[in-house]
């Protein structure tokens, strides 16, 4: 594989997990997530009517945990599937 | 049709469009393409030179002047007249965008879905270099904010926001010899960051932070196409494209692929 070629999928790689990280920010109640993998395992804590801090430090009152972790799970795997996707398109 | 009542009272995008050496408008229209194709449901208002496509305009005279860099050559520019913004725009919500600034996708419709009253990016993302980071205003330690995309309710202490804003920029030579930056070329970013650093008595602004850097791509990278969702570009190292929202600094090759 040439030189620019290799630079040319690493280009491309990047700015695939650019995208994908810009979209990991989700709106719930007016706050702002990230539906990474550590909101997930701290979302796993949480009891109906728990107050969370969002991205913007800002309180936020989590009325239903169960929707909560819904969305939050939807929007990790929408956005994992979709990267390891086109990482596939990419690499290959 | 349009909704009328969503128009005046709800949320829109403001686009002030100055032009100067460059066709500003052009800039602007295909800006507002993105938008359309994009976010469907949201008003547009044009501020300055009307932009094809816009669903309100509100003319206004030329700004004080300015200039910018533009290659090597310094010439002028009329950025200066953003700090209005929250008088002209007929909305609760409202997110002003510089028209060099491309929607790709949707995802400026969570800051309209966020309840904080201000955000402002403060991390960028440099396609080029791959390297995101944040850029101090001057010397100072201010962590500069940018203005490309501003969010905004109307409250009593945005509306405080956007005069200290103004005061900032009507005094600016004071504030570039203060925190240690050129007087000569005045750059909205850094007047919102003093601004609103003030506004918080010099404490953190993390609140009205958005969660994700503004991707840009830098004055040495050209422009060779643009569609609906992607944006072609070109650089020394070869062609990439980029499908995601996007800042472009290239004016003259933006201006020529919008043509």
């Amino acid at each position: 594989m040439s030189q620019t070629r290799r630079f040319s999928i690493k280009r491309d790689l990047s700015l695939l997990y650019q995208r994908c990280e810009a979209q990991m920010t989700f709106v719930y109640h007016g706050g702002l997530f990230r539906s990474d993998a550590q909101t997930l395992s701290y979302a796993q804590c949480l009891q109906d009517g728990d107050t969370v801090l969002d991205l913007n430090k800002t309180p936020c009152v989590i009325e239903s945990v169960q929707d909560f972790q819904t969305t939050l799970k939807q929007k990790h795997r929408q956005i994992l599937n979709e990267y390891h996707e086109e990482y596939k398109k990419i690499a290959t | 049709m349009r909704s009328i009542k969503r128009l005046l009272h709800d949320a829109g995008i403001l686009i002030f469009n100055h032009n100067s050496h460059i066709d500003y408008s052009k800039i602007a229209e295909q800006c507002v393409k993105q938008c359309r194709k994009h976010i469907p449901n949201i008003p547009i208002m044009s501020v300055g030179e009307k932009i094809q496509g816009v669903d309100e305009h509100r003319p206004i005279g030329l700004p004080l002047g300015n200039k910018k860099v533009f290659g090597v050559i310094s010439k002028e520019w009329h950025n200066l007249s953003r700090f209005h913004a929250y008088d002209i725009s007929p909305w609760q919500t409202t997110i002003v965008i510089d028209s060099d600034y491309f929607l790709q996708s949707d995802q400026i419709m969570k800051l309209f879905e966020s309840s904080q009253s201000l955000l402002m990016h403060r991390e960028w993302y440099d396609i080029n270099n791959d390297d995101v980071g944040v850029l101090n205003v001057g010397k100072s330690a201010i962590p500069m904010l940018w203005a490309t995309v501003l969010k905004f309710e109307k409250t009593k202490e945005v509306k405080k926001f956007f005069s200290l804003w103004q005061l900032v920029i009507e005094n600016y030579t004071y504030y570039a010899h203060l925190f240690g930056f050129t007087p000569h070329i005045i750059r909205n970013d850094y007047a919102v960051s003093i601004a609103l650093s003030q506004l918080m008595d010099f404490d953190s602004v993390d609140h009205c932070v958005i969660p994700w850097p503004i991707h840009t791509t830098r004055d040495t990278v050209d422009v060779t196409a643009i569609a609906d969702n992607q944006i072609h570009f070109q650089d020394t190292k070869g062609k990439f494209i980029v499908n995601f929202d996007c800042h472009i600094l290239n004016k003259e090759s933006l201006y020529n692929a919008c043509r």
